[in-house]
């Protein structure tokens, strides 16, 4: 039984130093000028339009009705508790720190990060990351950056989008509720709103955009080379994913706290 | 290379990508390679394809080629690198048969700008390039 957990134990570790030298690996490149070429600019455009334009519709809907909700019980549990004073801040913290980077992030996630994995174990056991290597043609400058790089813009930008959007519906409850006009609503805002709340959001975003695309395709590149190993691929990459989303929300809420 | 020190495979294992059409296939090498900007690199590779007539087949994907154009198409892609030499491992894993060789080498030999082009096979497949124009080593 030792033997077993120990041997468990290892191999975690030695996986986890394997993720860590990818991750090591990626933000050098990233930082890299010759790790831009034409054909690496032309993956990240296509990846942008499809990880941040593509999902804008479905995105918008979602952000309108569950500001509208969310915002709605924030304002209602407020009141009923008599925290009425305390409105503003609550709304910015729950919306702007956690609900919008974490509800962005798990979005991208089950859209886009799902999709990366599987492309990349597709293109591992179609021979065609074997035929990049054979052609000189790095394949974290050519396949990998441009989809961390996509993941970070999206994730971060939708973020600031969806707590934009999220507030700005919020007010519709506001009115119909509590009777507030547009004036004072914004006012209770932009009185609660910090500096350091645009932080949490950014540094949210970077984190989230950079495991929803990093994960993935170290999975994806991880597969065996065989059709029935991409679904096992998939499945074991969102896994890890979700487990990295809620350690960062956790860190994020730790450092919050100090 | 660090892989293949000799020259430039093409075979099984050297696949188009799936998800670039064919002119984006050829263009990508000079794209990486020379950072040649895209649409210079895309003119270049619809010009191969025209010497060959192949041009209408620029905007399409692997999936709505012949094998026989998918097979010209990755040696037009192995004539873009810098490699002098180019190895052709086993054409009859890449085309249907191998009844068409003559003058599959024969647009090769069109394409082809001065870098020698080796094709790699079994000896039962020897008599399909009796013929053909090449040189045969045994």
């Amino acid at each position: 039984m030792f033997e077993k957990v120990g041997e468990k134990t290892l191999q975690t570790l030695s996986s986890l130093v394997d993720v860590l030298r990818f991750f090591v690996l990626c933000t050098i490149s990233m930082f890299r000028p010759s790790s831009y070429n034409p054909a690496m600019i032309m993956v990240l455009i296509k990846q942008i339009y499809f990880t941040a334009v593509g999902i804008l519709p479905l995105f918008i809907t979602m952000s309108v009705i569950f500001g509208t909700i969310i915002i709605g019980v924030v304002i209602s549990l407020s009141t009923q508790y008599g925290l009425q004073d305390s409105i503003g801040s609550i709304i910015i913290a729950f919306v702007v720190d956690e609900f919008a980077p974490f509800f962005t992030a798990l979005l991208i996630s089950l859209r886009s990060s799902t999709a990366v994995n599987t492309e990349i174990a597709t293109m591992k056991v179609n021979h065609e990351l074997e035929m990049l290597r054979s052609y000189k043609i790095d394949l974290i400058s050519y396949l990998f950056i441009p989809r961390i790089i996509s993941g970070i813009v999206s994730v971060t930008s939708l973020s600031i989008l969806f707590a934009i959007i999220m507030l700005a519906s919020g007010y519709i409850f506001a009115f119909f509720y509590m009777g507030m006009d547009l004036h004072s609503y914004k006012l209770l805002l932009l009185n609660a709103i910090e500096v350091k709340d645009m932080a949490v959001l950014l540094g949210k975003g970077v984190a989230f955009g950079f495991v929803t695309m990093m994960i993935p395709i170290y999975s994806g590149l991880n597969a065996f080379d065989s059709y029935t190993a991409i679904p096992i691929s998939v499945l074991n990459g969102m896994v890890k994913l979700f487990i990295a989303i809620f350690i960062i929300e956790v860190a994020s809420l730790l450092l919050q706290s100090l | 290379m660090a892989r293949n020190p000799q020259g430039v495979p093409v075979s099984s294992k050297t696949p188009l990508l799936a998800n670039l059409d064919m002119k984006e296939n050829i263009a990508l090498i000079k794209e990486v390679h020379r950072k040649k900007p895209r649409l210079e690199a895309e003119a270049e590779a619809v010009e191969m394809l025209q010497k060959i007539s192949l041009g209408r087949i620029g905007s399409l994907r692997s999936n709505k080629c012949t094998k026989e154009e998918l097979f010209y198409v990755m040696i037009i892609r192995a004539l873009m690198c810098e490699s002098e030499e180019i190895f052709i491992k086993t054409p009859l894993q890449l085309l249907e048969n191998l009844s068409n060789i003559c003058k599959i080498i024969e647009n090769i030999e069109i394409l082809n700008n001065n870098k020698g082009i080796m094709i790699l096979d079994t000896r039962s497949n020897h008599w399909h390039y009796k013929g053909c124009g090449c040189n045969i080593v045994e």
